[in-house]
């Protein structure tokens, strides 16, 4: 702990700690600020993207710390969403904790059975299997959803109130503003601790060699299990929320286009890092808003051009500027025995 | 009693037959050679033995346990680890943690998210550090090690579980003379509490250090013995002869 | 055979045949390359976006079917040359490289057009009469292409000089370098090749809809999951994907929801890729 008060703590990694510590304190000010200055419009722009946040947090750590490579993750928050949207409408559930702990629960079970499709079984998948099926997934679901008249078909669920706390109303605004933040929060605060935790190191030894992971006796389908259920449970989280805050559920919840969406706030702002996928979502959700005002066609060219960039050239994102530049790693040294396999007769 | 038992291990890719009933039979801390002309199946041997390949035909067993068709991470946990051909370490992670990584296998998830165990590992992954002369680079990332250094390192993440079999492929691939001797220091003080096989390619290192030596030609076993009885038989000078 | 029947034939046979053309690119650059394309379906677009421009200049679809092929070949070449060629040995890599230019063709597509879609008419309009059955002319003008343009892709990748070079490139670059193949150009000339049918795909489809900006993305997932489910590694495996997938899409409709039976479809091909991860044609047995 006494750490934390020393100066080198602070400007550890290139003050890439302040930066995320002024960043996450500039949203908490930033929406009682708006509202003061009546700029409802701004701060409800900031809860949505706050909210898409917490949905690109967890998608990180599954991705970007663990490795699982899931094109699919809007299937968890249009399920969150439509399980809240239904028992807010059909059930009158009006508390919001159960609302979130329903979603969140449907989020587990939804993680653990894909999960154990995914992972488990003598034949491992490759990444790229597992890419494609979440991405799959999330194009089947959304027709599916779009057709299946039970759960409003096309048109989705409208009219969803908002949930009590505690047992009193929520407002709209700026009040939905702090569920969003203290959610994001929370969130934060449990991928920080995991990420720098003994179980971070597993994540990122299954995600840079799961074999050789393997043979030091880890259980890889358990850990994978474990990560896919835990982040599909926080996404489910944030698409419960995003129904209450917005009235209302559509198919597209589920559907590639806010898939890939995630994917491009996380490339953005920089895989395996805490706060990357937030400054992704910023920039592209509240930057976005403005900028698009002013430029609504060439917005979306922007983005694209943008992120073809970082790939090319920022492999690690955005945040990777804040970052002091790491010593190239040493190659790895291959020598001409190794390849060929060596002389059996030695020397 | 032995505590690895491969017994008529056939392994065919595709139209290659890799192994035609091979077996090795290693004794509790022995250290036991495999050796055999390039493209002979050792790696495949070892391969079979550790579960990274599961065998068409034959039996492998573990002090007593049948583990013929068990997941590698079951294998380990049994008490098996491997070093690879080429060295596996985690480039990213540092040299401490990597060693952490191996020792903490056993530890729950929940403790591990925890971080509960770290503190108990430390004193372990200060003397490993200590034994592989490690200590000055403990806190730099695997990847920036030299190579021999990674060897070790790999080594020592294989001996941290203490386990009862140790399967080396290759260690001193690559190193210098002095690195060599080094290495072979270490895996005989790791010999005085588990068994290991070693594949080789420098006869001399293999016959300094090996206590039994297997030798596999095209998939079967040639000979199998002590290092005297290998350098005397006529069949093992014939498979080194006639390969070109 | 009751008209009844010769209709339900024909659809089916259009919509595999659809599928398989969309894939023929598929098969080249995923299937042969194992480049992981996920801007396969805005090659398509851009083959589709050839056609309507050459229908609102120059008052010509056929032109546009004509020249779709060699543009996007032209536009597959400059995109290996700067992107593509950087990942090769980054499967991952190359999938969010070709996401990123993917989004980037339709971001630039939308902003051109509505997101409702522009008509384009078909060069052949009307109907054909078999046994008694009406069918669209176009329709079964494009079975016939496809038929030949997959007979034209197998067999120039296999009776040709310059097809047995692509493959030697493909199963093992160092031995086809080192035979003296300039293996640099047959990488960018597969590619250009694999873009080619895409760009053909788009223009010859896009009569049967309208031009969208997503008019490929839509079909990415199954397009895709054909090249899976059929295996990676030889040009059929991938074409037979798009049967396996094509037929029951298009002939299940018959008894259930359209979007239902796609949905079907689609786990099935997710559940038989998990049981049999090589594909219906593995060539690494
Ligand atoms: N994954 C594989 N697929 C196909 N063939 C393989 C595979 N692994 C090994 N082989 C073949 O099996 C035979 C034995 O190979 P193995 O690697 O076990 O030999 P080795 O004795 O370790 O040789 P070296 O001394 O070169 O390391 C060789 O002919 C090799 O080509
Ligand atoms: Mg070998």
């Amino acid at each position: 702990m006494q750490r934390v008060l020393t100066p080198a703590w602070w400007l550890a990694d290139g003050g890439r700690r302040v930066g995320a510590i002024a960043l996450v304190a500039g949203i908490v000010i930033a929406g009682p600020l708006l509202d003061g200055a009546g700029e409802s419009f701004w701060m409800m722009a900031l809860t949505r993207a706050l909210i898409l946040g917490v949905l690109a947090v967890a998608t990180n750590v599954a991705w970007g710390v663990t490795g699982i490579f899931t094109l699919g993750q809007a299937v968890f928050f249009g399920v969150g969403a439509y399980v809240v949207g239904l028992l807010a409408t059909r059930e009158d559930v009006v508390a919001l904790e159960s609302l979130a702990g329903a979603a969140l629960g449907a989020g587990l079970l939804c993680g653990l059975v894909v999960g154990a499709f995914l992972f488990f079984g003598r034949r491992r998948v490759g990444m790229l299997y597992v890419g494609l099926v979440t991405l799959a997934l999330s194009y089947a679901l959304e027709r599916l959803a779009s057709v299946w008249g039970e759960i409003g078909a096309g048109n989705g669920i409208t009219g969803i109130p908002l949930p009590t706390l505690l047992g009193t109303e929520i407002e709209p605004g700026i009040s939905f503003f702090w569920v969003a933040v203290v959610t994001l929060l929370v969130v934060l605060g449990l991928a920080w601790a995991v990420m720098r935790s003994q179980f971070g190191m597993v994540m990122r030894a299954i995600r840079d060699d799961d074999e050789r992971a393997e043979f030091l006796g880890y259980r890889r389908p358990i850990v994978q299990l474990v990560v896919f259920a835990a982040t599909g449970g926080v996404g489910a989280l944030a698409g419960g929320l995003y129904a209450l805050e917005e009235g209302f559920v559509s198919p597209t919840f589920l559907g590639v286009s806010l898939s890939t969406q995630v994917l491009i706030y996380v490339l953005l702002g920089g895989r395996d890092s805490l706060v990357g996928p937030l400054v992704g979502v910023l920039l592209l959700e509240v930057g976005g808003q403005r900028v698009q005002e002013e430029l609504p066609t060439e917005w979306p060219i922007i983005v694209g051009a943008v992120l073809l960039l970082v790939i090319l050239f920022l492999p690690n994102g955005l945040t990777q500027l804040g970052r002091r530049r790491r010593r190239a790693a040493a190659p790895r040294p291959e020598t001409a025995a190794e390849v060929s396999g060596g002389d059996p007769r030695g020397e | 009693m032995a505590i690895l038992e491969a017994s008529e291990i056939v392994k065919r890719f595709g139209p290659v037959t890799a192994l035609s009933g091979a077996g090795l039979q290693v004794e509790p801390t022995t250290i036991h050679g495999l050796i055999g002309p390039n493209g002979s199946g050792k790696s495949t041997l070892l391969h079979v033995i550790a579960g990274r390949t599961l065998p068409d035909g034959g039996r492998v067993v573990l002090d007593g346990a049948d583990i013929t068709r068990a997941k590698p991470a079951q294998r380990a946990r049994a008490g098996m680890s491997i070093k690879f051909q080429l060295a596996r370490v985690y480039h990213e992670q540092t040299v401490a943690d990597n060693l952490l990584l191996a020792l903490q296998v056993r530890d729950g998830i929940p403790s591990l998210v925890l971080s509960r165990t770290r503190r108990r590992h430390q004193e372990r992954v200060r003397r490993l550090l200590d034994d592989f002369g490690l200590t000055h680079v403990r806190d730099h990332p695997a990847g920036e090690l030299a190579h021999g250094e990674q060897q070790w390192l790999e080594i020592a993440m294989a001996m941290a579980t203490e386990p009862k079999l140790l399967l080396l492929d290759e260690p001193t691939g690559g190193m210098n003379r002095h690195e060599r001797e080094r290495t072979g220091e270490l895996i005989r003080a790791a010999a005085t509490t588990c068994a290991v096989v070693i594949v080789e390619h420098d006869l001399d290192f293999i016959r300094d250090l090996c206590d039994r030596i297997t030798v596999l030609h095209q998939g079967t076993l040639v000979a199998s013995g002590t290092p005297v009885e290998i350098e005397r038989d006529e069949r093992v000078a014939e498979v080194y002869l006639t390969r070109v | 055979m009751s008209p009844e029947t010769i209709r339900t034939i024909f659809d089916v046979a259009s919509l595999t045949s659809i599928l398989v053309l969309l894939v023929l690119g598929m098969a080249v650059i995923v299937g042969m390359m194992q480049v992981f394309n996920l801007c396969q379906g805005e090659l398509v677009l851009l083959g589709a976006v050839v056609a309507y421009v050459a229908h609102e200049w120059l008052g010509s679809v056929l032109l546009g079917i004509l020249v779709a092929p060699f543009a996007v070949a032209a536009f597959g070449a400059v995109l290996e040359r700067t992107v593509i060629r950087r990942f090769y040995a980054n499967a991952a890599g190359a999938l969010l490289a070709t996401f990123a230019v993917g989004f980037l063709i339709r971001a630039i597509v939308l902003a051109r057009m509505s997101s409702q879609g522009e008509p384009v008419p078909a060069p052949i309009d009307g109907t054909v009469g078999i046994g008694g059955a009406d069918v669209s002319a176009w329709r079964l003008v494009i079975i016939v292409v496809v038929v030949l343009a997959v007979a034209a892709t197998y067999l120039s990748l296999t009776r040709t000089a310059i097809g047995l070079r692509v493959r030697a490139t493909l199963d093992d670059v160092e031995l086809a370098a080192a035979s003296g193949i300039s293996t640099r150009r047959m990488f960018t000339g597969t590619y250009a090749f694999g873009a080619a049918l895409a760009g053909l795909a788009g223009a010859m489809i896009v009569p049967l809809q309208a031009l969208y900006p997503s008019l490929g993305f839509d079909n990415l997932v199954p397009m895709f999951l054909s090249v899976m489910v059929g295996g990676l590694g030889t040009l059929h495996g991938p074409l037979l994907g798009a049967v396996a997938l094509g037929v029951p899409t298009a002939l299940l409709p018959t008894w259930i929801d359209s979007v239902l039976s796609q949905v079907l479809v689609i786990f099935a091909a997710i559940v038989f890729m998990r049981l049999r991860p090589g594909g219906l044609v593995n060539r690494d047995i």
